[in-house]
């Protein structure tokens, strides 16, 4: 550049082309540093709780960051159509776009046995879970979330499962890979503002019964007639490396995994 | 003499103009593709060569005029044409996608 300065004289046109050259390093350099790639990870989401303690989700998601966008979607289908089991996810896992690592869980919901309301934000162990994703992605147990590209996307599931009495675990699963890095418990309140909304604000008891409707009256007859009453979930173990053991042998045998 | 010298100056000063555009639509393809790419990025880039390529040959063209310089027009007419159709291309999918949507 110096050469070329020295020997003519730069006409405006070529000035404005210098200085958009630099605005677009900076502005890129600003996008990078914004988007912190190296904090991002691909990851699936659900909710499972125990078969005899329906729940009805009011909102569930992570926080990953400050900004207004910066949160992850959370999947509850198996919860929402009371057919989730105690430590089992979503059986359709998929995982779109990177995204930046939880900090935060936003929990809404109520109980159907003890009729009643639990609401928190609870902070999770950043550091721990980095660490979690960047051994599962050294040690090849990370899970290979299927993509149509044919592209491998590589990443972990967690798991939040909400136990009866407010108790809340959150597992971080891969391939022979399963870390609690949550356990905690909230406390009943009484529901305040939206979170009896649906459709409209509703009193309590109707929220409830309208959330449990699609729950089987023979449930309701079972459950309401104290069966599985006093069993304490939350330190109930899952068995899950025992119950995907066989399947990951075979996968890895037939290099479908690595 | 003084003639030729700014016969001279100009041409050092397209030959910078085009090392300029190659450099600037290396950077804005640089800053469409840093973060992680979506499905339709291959689409995406081809709108921000398409754009950013008339744009700063749009510059060229208006800036060096004479004989010499008559391929720039010629090349910023056609990024034009290719640009404008691109463009078409866009609202197109865009207003179909919406009536899709409705």
């Amino acid at each position: 550049m110096l050469f070329i300065t020295k020997q003519m004289k730069i006409n405006r046109l070529n000035k404005i082309y210098i200085v958009l050259s630099i605005a677009l390093v900076v502005a890129t350099i600003i996008k990078i540093l914004n988007y912190k790639g190296w904090e991002r990870f691909y990851y699936f989401t659900s909710i499972c709780a125990p078969q005899n303690y329906p729940i009805a989700i009011h909102d569930a998601y992570f926080l990953t960051g400050e900004g207004e966008d910066d949160f992850a979607w959370i999947n509850s289908e198996d919860v929402k159509n009371f057919t989730s089991k105690w430590g089992e996810e979503y059986y359709s896992q998929e995982a779109r776009d990177r995204l930046r690592l939880p900090t935060k869980l936003v929990l809404q919901y109520a109980s159907y046995r003890d009729q009643k309301f639990y609401s928190d934000t609870l902070d999770l162990p950043r550091k721990k879970i980095l660490n979690i994703f960047k051994s599962a992605l050294k040690n090849k147990t990370a899970i290979a979330f299927s993509s149509g590209g044919g592209m491998d996307k590589k990443g972990l599931n967690f798991l939040v499962g909400i136990a009866n009495d407010g108790n809340i675990i959150v597992w971080l699963r891969g391939v022979f890979l399963e870390k609690v890095i949550f356990k905690g418990k909230i406390k009943p309140h009484e529901p305040q503002g939206d979170e009896t909304y649906f459709e409209k604000r509703l009193p309590k008891a109707v929220y409830l019964k309208k959330m449990f409707e699609d729950l089987p009256d023979s449930v309701k007859t079972k459950l309401n007639s104290g069966f599985d009453a006093k069993v304490n979930y939350i330190d109930s173990p899952t068995h899950y490396i025992e119950k995907n053991r066989k399947l990951w042998e075979y996968q890895k045998k037939n290099k479908y995994i690595d | 003499m003084e003639e030729n010298s700014v016969e001279i100056q100009k041409k050092r000063n397209s030959g910078l103009t085009v090392v300029l555009i190659v450099v600037n639509v290396f950077l804005a393809l640089l800053y469409a593709n840093v973060t992680d790419n979506s499905e339709d990025q291959t689409y995406i880039n081809y709108i921000w060569l398409a754009g950013s390529l008339t744009f700063l040959l749009g510059g060229f063209a208006f800036t060096y005029h004479g004989k010499d310089y008559r391929w720039g027009k010629w090349l910023f007419a056609l990024s034009l044409i290719v640009s404008l159709g691109f463009f078409a291309l866009l609202i197109m999918a865009t207003s179909l996608a919406h009536a899709f949507h409705n």
